[in-house]
């Protein structure tokens, strides 16, 4: 995030855009009244996903719900234009910064990485893909090796139930 | 690759009925209004995207019965993977809403299916190549190119001889949506009753589902076609009747299921008569 300088109300603190994408349709955690979301609504890369109506429907109904600002284009040159647009209402100065999820899907990633150089992209980390973000696990082969290392950290036996009380916590439930 | 105008107008954020939206979706995709005339491509979900149903539909979701009855169709699952694929949902969330319910312990079958999601997406990023290609042979006694490359035909128009298969086939097309324990019989039933590759399939429910996440979905196909797992994953009719829960409306009579109806030693025999003895 830039600096604020001293001569800078603090109180009005800069809007921030947020380029959101099919895996990150939320507003991120530290979102602020004033924020920009912005979705890009690419139809090229929605037919290279081949993804059904019933599918872009759900993201469009996401978006509706988020009240995001939803353009078409692609980012090559969508971004640079609508930066240009869009730095003086955002009060960041010449160079806005974009902040985006992280994505996993590689036709995402690759779409994403469309972007030109000249936008000031800063990606941030995805909530909606790891239970475990931090998890960092050595052993892949089965899942059996990786749920060993992940039920240890969730603080769950792997297999069968721990000898505490969760039997008597059940029933006490039912009573 | 189709040529859209850049504008710099957001686009409309208000409808006053759920059709109007559905119509500037597809206004918005040249590659859906060339199939205008397939029932299959103009169906929509009764699921509704956003935070707010995501939110409901979390807290009408009965969690402590998950763990007892996730494996049935009917069973007390979250339906709320399209959130989650999507970001309007974290697993996060989905553990915490558990846990306001159940004691850790209790909630150990939950974080298992959510550490499935981890583990693909784990391996997914470590190997993408995994994901489109066999990580191991087929151990089917079949190598992989005795398997067709296309789905067949009737299965696309949900006309197979198995009425249940037929059913969960329309499922797909008109909800974007499957149980998980429907989505391995469907796998399971393309794979090794019509021997198709598990790609082709994979590729095909990736397009319908709602939640479809490439790493989950795939190497879950891999699990099923045994490219990615000690054995093939196969079924009986019998497994179908016990796990479809009461009441149920699928046609699982033996009549109409004559792929499935059988035991599955007969099975095995059928589906994999390279492999001899008893291995699935």
């Amino acid at each position: 995030m830039s600096s604020l300088s001293s001569n800078v109300n603090l109180n009005q603190t800069p809007a921030r855009l947020f380029w959101l994408h099919d895996e990150a349709l939320a507003k991120p955690d530290d979102y602020r009244a004033g924020d920009k979301l912005v979705y890009l609504w690419d139809a090229n890369y929605f037919a290279q996903q081949a993804w059904s109506l019933k599918r872009r429907v759900f993201i469009y109904e996401c978006l509706v719900a988020l009240k995001a600002e939803i353009y078409v284009g692609q980012p090559a040159e969508f971004w640079p234009v609508f930066l240009a647009q869009q730095a003086q209402s955002l009060g960041q100065g010449s160079e806005p910064i974009v902040y985006v999820a992280a994505a996993l899907d590689p036709v995402l990633q690759a779409w994403l990485a469309t972007c030109p150089s000249e936008v000031k992209l800063e990606v941030t980390s995805n909530p909606s893909h790891f239970l475990l973000p931090d998890l960092q696990p050595t052993r892949l082969k089965r899942f059996s090796h990786f749920w060993s290392a992940q039920a240890k950290a969730l603080g769950v036996p792997a297999f069968g139930r721990s000898n505490g009380s969760s039997k008597h916590k059940r029933l006490r439930k039912h009573q | 690759m189709t040529h859209q105008a850049l504008s710099l107008t957001p686009l409309p954020l208000q409808f006053s009925q759920r059709e109007e939206l559905v119509a500037q979706v597809l206004a918005l995709s040249p590659d859906l209004t060339a199939m205008d005339d397939d029932p299959v491509a103009s169906c929509v979900s009764d699921i509704v995207g956003g935070a707010d149903e995501a939110a409901m539909a979390l807290q009408l979701w009965p969690v402590a019965d998950y763990g007892k009855t996730r494996n049935y169709l009917n069973g007390a699952v979250s339906g709320l993977s399209p959130y989650v694929r999507h970001g309007v949902l974290t697993p996060a969330t989905l553990k915490q809403a558990c846990l306001v319910q159940q004691s850790l312990d209790e909630a150990q079958k939950l974080l298992q299916q959510l550490s499935w999601r981890d583990y693909f997406h784990h391996l997914a990023q470590l190997n993408p190549a995994d994901l489109w290609r066999d990580i191991e042979p087929y151990k089917t006694g079949f190598v992989a190119s005795d398997y067709s490359a296309e789905l067949p035909a009737d299965l696309m128009r949900a006309q197979t001889p198995d009425a249940f298969i037929n059913q969960l086939i329309e499922q797909l097309y008109t909800q974007g949506y499957l149980h998980n324990h429907a989505r391995l019989y469907l796998a399971s039933y393309l794979v090794h009753w019509r021997r198709v590759r598990w790609q082709a399939g994979a590729q095909w429910m990736l397009g319908h589902l709602l939640d479809g996440d490439l790493a989950s979905n795939n190497l879950s196909w891999q699990w099923v076609a045994s490219t990615f797992s000690s054995k093939p994953y196969i079924f009986n009719l019998d497994n179908v009747v016990k796990f479809a829960g009461q009441p149920h409306t699928f046609d699982l009579s033996p009549a109409h299921n004559p792929s499935l109806a059988a035991s599955y030693e007969t099975l095995q025999r059928q589906l994999f008569p390279n492999l001899g003895g008893d291995h699935v």
